[in-house]
């Protein structure tokens, strides 16, 4: 079966978001900042599709957005071949049961005077209004057994646990509805080495036993090289590179791809010197280029990657490429 | 590795902070040294008192925090008896300066950069406010800045994360210290922002005659930067070595899971190896070998025997399973 049989999820059209920026003189003028811009791909049932990137990217505003968390400026979003884009704000809480989204930062996500027990009911008592309070509490008790943690922990509090059983535990509230797609942002990227394999092997296991879709963001290449499928490369909210995990780390085609597998530690201290270093920094989005959002830096840009706007063009495979030199 | 000049010699190091519910013992007995132009780093996950380790030597601990036991030579002086108007004008700054993870919060919002770096000489060095402002500029070149002499009319927060983390390092380096004290100073960084700082901090270490302290929880890190390296669990040294040997033949079974635990760049299919279990917090250690709960080889000596410091192959480890006394008993 080639990849484009597979079944899609969802699928983001020329998605963007934009923020207005008050700036100049006397704060008249109003710039743009594009989060998100003109963002296109497709999420196939069942995989993982890890979104990477460095600050200001867009990455975690996409996933918010994706979920209309946010709304979108501009663009379509196909969840199961319904346009979710175009939903009032008041039909989105329709949305909750299917799409969920799990945090980055397990304390400021959880109300430190709720119980661990209110926590895990809070999307029950607002979704699953068909169960009784006991039905509720037993299943808040099998969410909890299902994240590695024991039914006991319910009456305790946030502060009694250590990040990644906090971490357990926002992750139970985010499966408590049993979605269909849910979106990580930076889940492990709080947690200690010892403590982050084990919350990144409940995720896949989750994912096995619940049949999830996510969309994993991170900033750690190795996390995303370990837990994706495929993998979308961001740079100043536009889309670089889309490819599958290995092809990505195996045959990266895009100059800033390159560069960022370039850039990251080999963890070898026989070949530390294998690393090699892009210059420059990430342009302030509110004066990014009108050209390729990567042609400041990038070693093999031309006058015309100044200017114009490379397209997401099909290199074979699914493999989606940004560059006109690519 | 030849003989190099000990610069910095770390005997025994024990800090212990005073609470309400308690005193506990945050670090203890930490040894080591830091050759001449070296690079040591110390790594660690939170709880396992590598920033504390950091302090204490700088003799910044807060107001609860004391130090109990232990030694701290630079360059032949010890450094811990002096009085504290000596630390402060003669030491720090001067002899060991420090890089902190966040420069936005250890730079001043309201002072501009060439004040704060001048601030360091002028404070201690018998310097013109000229020649001191010339300096900064050279420093922050050095440090790969450009246009320095307008970048030192600028505040703190008109410069860029890699920006400012570049001003916190020129600080760090312009009173030309013999050792630097980094705190995870690319932990915020950008991967390729990250890339550049590390490569920089390599550079400089020749140029200024540092020795480098190398505070991170990033085992990439350290495999990139450290000459030698200490592992610390729970406020102890679990094992010493070169940076080449702890990565090649890691012996103690924490490091050993650290190692397995990091995700590869290959990919890896199917689960990551674990450690099991949570790191204790500070009140909680466990007794014996604080790393017994989660240890898969830990027996009943384990249990209640601290293990000593024994010598296994080219390093240190702090574990029953290389005590030479034991492997005669089996043999």
């Amino acid at each position: 079966m080639s990849p484009n049989d597979r079944p899609v999820i969802l699928e983001a059209r020329n998605v963007s978001k934009h923020y207005p920026v008050k700036g100049g003189f006397l704060r008249l003028k109003t710039t743009p900042l594009k989060a998100v811009d003109e963002v296109s791909f497709r999420v196939y049932r069942g995989e993982t599709l890890g979104v990477v990137g460095e600050s200001g990217c867009g990455k975690s505003t996409l996933g918010r957005v994706l979920l209309r968390l946010e709304e979108p400026t501009a663009g379509e979003i196909h969840f199961e071949g319904e346009n979710i884009a175009d939903y009032e704000w008041r039909r989105t809480h329709t949305l909750r049961k299917d799409m969920q989204f799990i945090f980055q930062d397990p304390y400021s996500s959880m109300n430190p005077k709720m119980t661990i027990r209110d926590i895990v009911l809070e999307p029950l008592d607002n979704y699953r209004k068909d169960l009784s309070v006991d039905e509720k509490v037993a299943l808040a008790g099998d969410l909890l057994e299902m994240v590695g943690l024991t039914r006991d922990v319910m009456r305790r509090y946030p502060h009694e646990f250590s990040g990644g059983q906090r971490q357990r535990v926002v992750i139970a509230r985010g499966i408590a509805l049993n979605p269909k797609f849910v979106v990580c942002d930076e889940v492990v990227s709080a947690l200690d080495v010892s403590v982050q394999a084990q919350v990144i092997n409940l995720l896949g296991d989750l994912k096995r036993r619940l049949s999830l879709t996510y969309l994993f963001v991170s900033h750690d290449l190795r996390v995303i090289r370990h837990v994706s499928d495929r993998i979308m490369v961001l740079y100043l909210g536009r889309v670089m590179e889309i490819a599958t995990a290995e092809e990505l780390f195996e045959r990266p085609l895009h100059p800033y791809t390159k560069s960022l597998m370039g850039s990251i530690s080999k963890g070898d201290p026989r070949n530390r010197h294998a690393r090699t270093v892009l210059g420059g920094e990430i342009p302030n989005p509110l004066n990014a280029p009108a050209g390729c959002p990567f042609s400041t830096r990038c070693p093999i840009a031309v006058d015309r990657c100044k200017v114009e706007r490379p397209p997401l063009e099909n290199h074979g495979d699914d493999h989606l490429v940004s560059c006109f030199f690519a | 590795m030849g003989e190099v000049r000990e610069i910095l010699k770390v005997t025994d190091l024990t800090v212990q902070f005073v609470t309400e519910e308690g005193t506990f013992t945050a670090i203890e007995d930490v040894s080591f040294t830091i050759g001449e132009q070296q690079t040591l780093a110390i790594v660690g996950e939170s709880g396992s008192g590598k920033s504390v380790t950091s302090l204490a030597i700088m003799q910044l601990l807060a107001g609860n925090g004391r130090i109990t036991r232990g030694e701290v030579v630079l360059d032949g002086e010890s450094i811990l008896e002096l009085p504290e108007y000596e630390v402060q004008h003669r030491i720090l700054g001067q002899q060991i300066s420090m890089i902190f993870q966040e420069p936005m919060t250890a730079l001043n919002p309201i002072l501009k950069v060439g004040d704060q770096i001048t601030e360091v000489l002028l404070e201690h060095q018998n310097v013109t406010r000229r020649e001191a402002y010339e300096r900064a500029i050279q420093v922050l070149r050095e440090v790969g800045i450009p246009s320095p002499e307008q970048r030192i009319h600028q505040y703190p927060h008109e410069l860029s994360g890699g920006m400012r983390q570049r001003v916190m390092i020129a600080m760090g380096l312009v009173s030309e210290p013999k050792v630097m004290i980094a705190d995870e100073p690319t932990t915020a960084l950008d991967v390729t922002i990250e890339a550049q700082i590390l490569d920089l901090l390599e550079k400089l270490k020749t140029t200024f005659k540092t020795s480098i302290l190398f505070v991170t929880h990033d085992l990439n890190v350290v495999a990139d930067i450290a000459d030698t390296v200490i592992v610390m669990y729970a406020g102890q040294i679990v094992e010493r070595g070169s940076v080449t040997d702890i990565f090649e033949s890691p012996k103690h079974p924490y490091t050993r899971g650290l190692l397995a635990a990091m995700p590869t760049l290959e990919g890896s299919e199917g689960e990551l190896p674990t450690i099991r279990g949570v790191v204790p917090s500070i009140a909680n250690r466990p007794s014996g070998c604080r790393f017994h709960p989660r240890c898969d080889f830990a027996h009943d000596r384990c249990l209640t025997e601290q293990p000593a410091m024994h010598r296994a192959g080219q390093q240190d480890v702090s574990c029953h399973l290389f005590d030479p006394l034991r492997r005669e008993e089996q043999s």
